[in-house]
């Protein structure tokens, strides 16, 4: 990305806000619904939510899943050091091909970056550590955080 | 308890489908999958009953509605005990996207979005600091998203 300053934010007025407040709950609402809430053509809604994905302000859609019922047990936070800092380009090429890692950062503090793992026990997060992430080269140490419970989980407030 | 022995190979593909783009019309993941309409809607609504689905939505860019400082923050708190009250407090701050009960040397562990730097600061100072409880924080502020993404289905 190019953006190195500051990136112009995309006009949203009220309506925008109020359809996104609207379908980032539920994707699947008919637009007509959304459009009989907001007092305007179901057209315009079509028309709103495209400019809205064409801004990048949404990204697409989703039904989310439970990690739990799917057998994903562990969730945990690591932090990771590196022995160089001018690896983390090829190091995060080679943490993007673990699939249980479902979050990264590039972070400032004591961690050179910062990731988020789903595992199904808490086994395969040992298996995780000691067969993916410590044989990347340019890893030094890990520093692992085991969520017990997730308390929650939202989007960003809208306004 | 995993329902995973309760899911067949048919609701893994369309849970992989729907998972990725939530308006997808049910005929198109029917004729992907091989399956009629009528039983992508009974599976769906199946695995909605189960929890394995916990809901839909658009996904929203933080940086694009004015969000453009994302931090994890680390909390230490004064005594153990006093993890719930501080859970509660955390929730009703807004920009606390994410809160986690973790092992390690924090407590809590957060994830914030805030526009920028100083109203992080004001989140921090005035909202966070302020709970009774917590003694202190560690931030850690992400500079880069390099990916997200959902756990793998299959």
């Amino acid at each position: 990305m190019n953006d190195l300053h500051i990136e112009p934010l995309p006009n949203i007025d009220d309506l925008d806000e109020k359809i996104l407040k609207l379908i980032t709950k539920n994707a699947r609402i008919p637009f007509l619904e959304v459009a009989r809430e907001c007092g305007v053509s179901g057209a315009a809604i079509h028309q709103r939510v495209q400019r809205l994905l064409n801004l990048g302000v949404v990204s697409g859609s989703e039904f989310l899943v439970n990690p739990q019922k799917l057998g994903y047990f562990t969730c945990a936070y690591m932090g990771i050091y590196l022995e160089k800092a001018k690896y983390h380009k090829t190091v995060v090429e080679e943490l993007v091909k673990i699939p249980e890692i479902v979050e990264c950062h590039y972070t400032t503090g004591s961690y050179a970056i910062f990731i988020k793992v789903q595992t199904k026990t808490n086994k395969h997060l040992k298996k995780l550590i000691d067969e993916d992430l410590q044989e990347i080269e340019g890893i030094a140490r890990t520093e692992t955080f085991i969520s017990l419970e997730m308390e929650f989980k939202r989007q960003v407030p809208i306004k | 308890m995993t329902l995973r022995h309760q899911l067949d190979d048919i609701d893994l593909r369309i849970l992989e489908i729907i998972s990725k783009n939530a308006r997808i019309p049910f005929k198109d993941v029917a004729a992907d999958v091989g399956v009629s309409r009528a039983a992508v809607h009974q599976r769906v609504n199946r695995m909605i009953e189960l929890d394995v689905i916990v809901g839909s939505g658009y996904h929203i860019d933080p940086k694009k509605i004015d969000y453009k400082t994302c931090t994890y923050i680390g909390i230490f708190l004064e005594k153990g005990s006093l993890y719930s009250t501080v859970a509660e407090q955390l929730k009703t701050i807004p920009e606390i996207v994410e809160c986690h009960y973790t092992t390690g040397q924090y407590a809590i562990f957060a994830k914030v979005y805030a526009k920028d730097n100083e109203h992080l600061k004001d989140i921090l100072s005035d909202k966070i600091q302020k709970i009774g409880g917590i003694a202190s924080t560690e931030t850690f502020i992400s500079l880069d998203e390099t990916f997200k993404r959902e756990v793998p289905i299959f």
